[in-house]
């Protein structure tokens, strides 16, 4: 049965987790180009976080979205819990975000930057793919540990 | 829905993994079924089925 209609092929998984890894960096790096070093003005330290974005946007896409080595029926069983669960994890996170803001708002509280980044956080759809990459390969990393157990 | 998969390897001395890889699933796709975590569905059941030379009816019941 193909399952994997909608699903990336094995090696950009690869090229996902490369990306994911370079995100850190890239960051760190652009931090030090416009904030230590100053080695570029200030005014486009905005290319830096489109930057960022992208490299973090795609690297969720190839490593969320694409197929196993081996992608068999309990795997794609697994990805569509995956999914549901995230989708109640981010709503939960989603409302709270909101009712927090919201309450924060209504008593003036001064400096809510930090509040207002995380209700975008949680309104983004790269972070409930963040969320379903935890969620997904935590399960088939335990399945495939009880199954290293068993003869 | 139990199912006596495990038995039935047992009697022919096959271990997850040669189940797994002469029906084409992974290994934990079998620990999976065999600890009633997973049904597989009709395509599988009937894989299991030929593979072990039993009706469904004897490999899966309610």
């Amino acid at each position: 049965m193909n399952h994997n209609r909608y699903l990336l092929p094995h090696s950009f998984q690869r090229i996902g987790w490369a990306l994911l890894i370079a995100c850190p960096i890239l960051l760190g790096i652009f931090l030090w180009i416009f904030n230590g070093a100053e080695l570029i003005p200030q005014k486009y330290s905005r290319f830096g976080t489109l930057i960022i974005y992208l490299v973090a946007a795609f690297s969720a896409l190839f490593v969320g979205l694409s197929e196993e080595k081996q992608e068999d029926e309990f795997i794609h069983s697994l990805r569509l819990r995956s999914v549901a669960l995230t989708a109640f994890v981010c709503f939960v996170l989603m409302i709270l975000s909101a009712v927090i803001v919201d309450t924060l708002v209504a008593f003036r509280v001064q400096n809510m930057g930090v509040f207002f980044s995380f209700y975008q956080l949680f309104n983004s759809i790269i972070f409930a793919f963040f969320v379903y990459i935890v969620i997904f390969r935590y399960r088939l990393y335990k399945y495939r540990k009880e199954a290293s157990h068993e003869e | 829905m139990k199912n006596n998969i495990r038995v039935e390897r047992a009697i022919l001395r096959i271990s997850q993994q040669e189940l797994a890889d002469a029906i084409g699933v992974t290994r934990q796709t079998i620990y999976a079924i065999e600890n009633d975590k997973f049904i597989p569905s009709t395509e599988l059941a009937l894989k299991m089925s030929a593979y072990f030379g039993k009706t469904v009816n004897e490999l899966f019941s309610l």
